[in-house]
């Protein structure tokens, strides 16, 4: 045995020592010097965030406890009833799992989407990088209604679109208030989103990896599966969450595209605190939807700390 | 048997050639190591034989046949490369065993090739770690271990061992020379590292603006290199501009007012060539009265003296102005007065001078 081994016994020893090292210097990157006045420079952005954000929350959080008495009327009863509505309620029920399909339906249609912009994004050409960007970003700075309505244009049943999109249609409403015409118009609001999480993630993926899996005999594909798509998972679960959490919050495409048919979570809570003026039932809704970002937003944080490439 | 056989090869970016008509054969179980700053197109010649860049014209052949047709997962040549590429999201064990996996070899056959491979390069106890948690040294012996696992013909280097400290260097590199041998492959080594490619070398393939400019053994290299360019990235050298003169009808050479005379044949008419002469071959002697006019003797004063423990290295300033590189080893310096001011003579062997054109 001992004439297969090839390494001579100075070079095993030396191999351990970087390690060590490594180990050390580990700790003491960990000291941080503390900063007394570092909090400084944040105190105006702290007291309007107090009376615009954390006041107004506050306000929200009561009044869901609270008891509504007829329109814009509410009284101090303290009850756990504007709840109990919105989980056991049929209509609300059916609402609630209408907005995580459509969240979720859209955080999946962006990642089959995005996953290709991004990698051509990444990957590409220089020119084609920049048509790339402009076309991805362009949507970002243009208002979501004004791209809402784009859409609501071309779901009309007479749009030459239409035709692709056949079976998924409405005979008399096209595209319009349905859910396939809801998904395409989210997602295409979203994209951006996934696009640039995903190129983030892609973008500092070493090609040199794809290059050896290539080198040891793997096909394009079978390198993809093994070796990419593993790496890039952390950005795809990122950016899917980034997505949901948004979409399970986006009140002007729903409303348009969706109309009366289709209610979510945060077109519910428009109509109930603006028309029907049932603040009580509006302000539970919203802390539900508030809990369910935060909830998101805490998979989020501790996913992308375990997956590799997802930081 | 694989003989591997460049011919031609020649990439273009634009009209910019980062590889320049490059022909040479590595033969059948020999290591030939390509040595070249960056930007001498070493790595795009690699990159070509591996698959990863498509050659503007040229072949790379192996045994006869062209890969340039072959998709670069079909070529079966294992390559180490620079940062060793391990995969971040696999174990050890799964990143050696990758290529077998990719081949769809039996669990059990497979399982034992990994461990044999492993076992090679002492890594056995490290079989279930992921390669962050290595050391630079450790990740450097997977790497190696997972082209070799699946016993190519051909294994392409690429400047493997250029993140690692000089001490761990010398040591891995023994041991992939020993384990060459052993198993017999191919390798082509790229490498800046002018040390590196002369141990490690059957041949040196000496590169230069896209260009192979020598290719030969590192002795024929080091004592004959074929440019003043190729003298300079192996090592220290003198390379003195010399007139060519006549005297009773022989060409003499002429630095600076100081004959020399040298064995190498001397172009008749070239009117200035250059003297290469490494310090080594260099004598230290006492000073000589009058030395100026004796040919191959120089007189001059130190000017700076490094030591270096085995030997030193002296910058003598000669009579004519000039700086000259004189490495003495020890022993042979005994008790002369080399310390900076001293006067010293310098004798050139006319057997160390190299004429370049």
């Amino acid at each position: 045995m001992a004439s297969d081994r090839t390494l001579s016994p100075e070079t095993r020893e030396r191999t351990t020592a970087p390690a060590l090292s490594g180990g050390e210097r580990g700790r003491s990157g960990g000291r941080r010097r503390s900063r007394p006045r570092a909090w400084l420079p944040l105190l105006p952005v702290t007291a309007l965030y107090l009376v615009q954000f954390v006041l107004p929350l506050a306000v929200v959080a009561v009044t869901a406890f609270q008891t509504s008495a007829g329109p814009g009327v509410i009284t101090s009863d303290l009850t756990l009833g504007n709840f109990r509505k919105v989980l056991t309620d049929p209509f609300y029920l059916e609402m609630l799992g209408r907005s995580f399909v459509l969240a979720l339906g859209t955080a999946v249609l962006t990642v089959l989407l995005g996953y290709p912009i991004a990698w051509a994004l990444a990957r590409g050409r220089s020119w084609m990088r920049t048509v790339i960007l402009v076309v991805v970003m362009t949507p970002l700075m243009t208002s979501s209604v004004v791209r809402s309505f784009g859409w609501m244009v071309l779901f009309d049943p007479e749009s030459p679109i239409l035709r692709f999109f056949g079976p998924l249609a409405d005979e008399r409403t096209g595209l319009m208030y349905t859910m396939p015409g809801l998904l395409i118009a989210m997602a295409h609001v979203l994209l951006p989103f996934m696009v640039l999480t995903l190129y983030g993630i892609i973008d500092r993926l070493d090609p040199t990896l794809e290059h050896a899996s290539l080198n040891m005999g793997a096909g394009r594909v079978e390198t993809f599966l093994r070796v990419t798509f593993p790496l890039t998972l952390g950005g795809v679960f990122a950016g899917m969450l980034l997505v949901f959490a948004t979409a399970i919050s986006t009140f002007v495409t729903p409303k348009l595209i969706g109309g009366t048919q289709y209610r979510v979570l945060a077109t519910e809570i428009y109509e109930q605190s603006v028309q029907l003026l049932n603040w009580p039932l509006a302000s539970a809704m919203a802390l539900l939807l508030l809990l369910i970002a935060a909830l998101t937003n805490f998979v989020y944080a501790s996913l992308t700390r375990r997956i590799p490439g997802g930081g | 048997m694989s003989d591997l056989e460049i011919t031609g090869l020649t990439k273009r970016y634009g009209t910019e050639p980062a590889l320049d008509d490059v022909t040479f054969t590595v033969s059948d179980g020999e290591l030939v190591t390509v040595l070249g700053h960056s930007g001498s197109g070493k790595t795009t010649l690699l990159r070509s034989v591996a698959g990863f860049i498509e050659p503007t014209s040229g072949d790379v052949r192996v045994n006869g046949n062209s890969l340039l047709n072959l998709p670069i997962n079909r070529r079966g040549i294992g390559i180490v490369f620079q940062n060793y590429a391990l995969f971040p999201h696999m174990t050890v064990r799964q990143n050696v065993g990758y290529g077998l996996r990719v081949r769809r070899v039996r669990k059990d056959e497979l399982r034992e090739r990994v461990d044999r491979e492993l076992e090679r390069v002492q890594l056995s106890a490290y079989a279930d770690r992921k390669p962050a948690q290595l050391s630079g040294g450790q990740q450097q012996r997977v790497a190696l271990a997972r082209a070799l696992v699946l016993e190519p013909s051909i294994v392409l280097f690429d400047e493997p061992f250029s993140n690692l400290d000089a001490m761990l260097r010398d040591g891995l590199r023994r041991d992939l020379r020993q384990l060459q041998r052993r198993l017999g492959f191919t390798a082509l080594f790229v490498t800046h590292d002018q040390r590196e490619a002369m141990a490690l070398a059957d041949r040196v393939a000496v590169m230069r603006s896209g260009r192979l400019v020598q290719y030969g053994p590192p002795q024929e290299i080091y004592n004959r290199p074929s440019q003043v360019e190729v003298a300079a990235l192996l090592g220290r050298s003198n390379l003195l501009r010399c007139l060519v003169g006549e005297r009773d009808a022989t060409p003499v050479l002429e630095w600076r007012g100081q004959p020399l005379v040298a064995d190498d044949p001397i172009p008749a008419h070239a009117g200035e060539v250059t003297a290469f002469i490494r310090p080594e071959n260099l004598v230290i002697e006492p000073p000589v009265e009058g030395a100026a006019s004796r040919p191959n003797v120089i007189t001059g004063r130190v000017v700076s003296a490094d030591y270096f423990g085995s030997a030193s290295l002296i910058t003598v300033e000669a009579g004519n102005g000039e700086p000259i590189l004189v490495e003495a080893r020890h022993n042979a310096l005994s008790d002369q007065d080399i310390s900076v001011g001293a006067q010293v003579g310098v004798r050139i062997p006319r057997e160390a001078i190299r004429i370049l054109g």
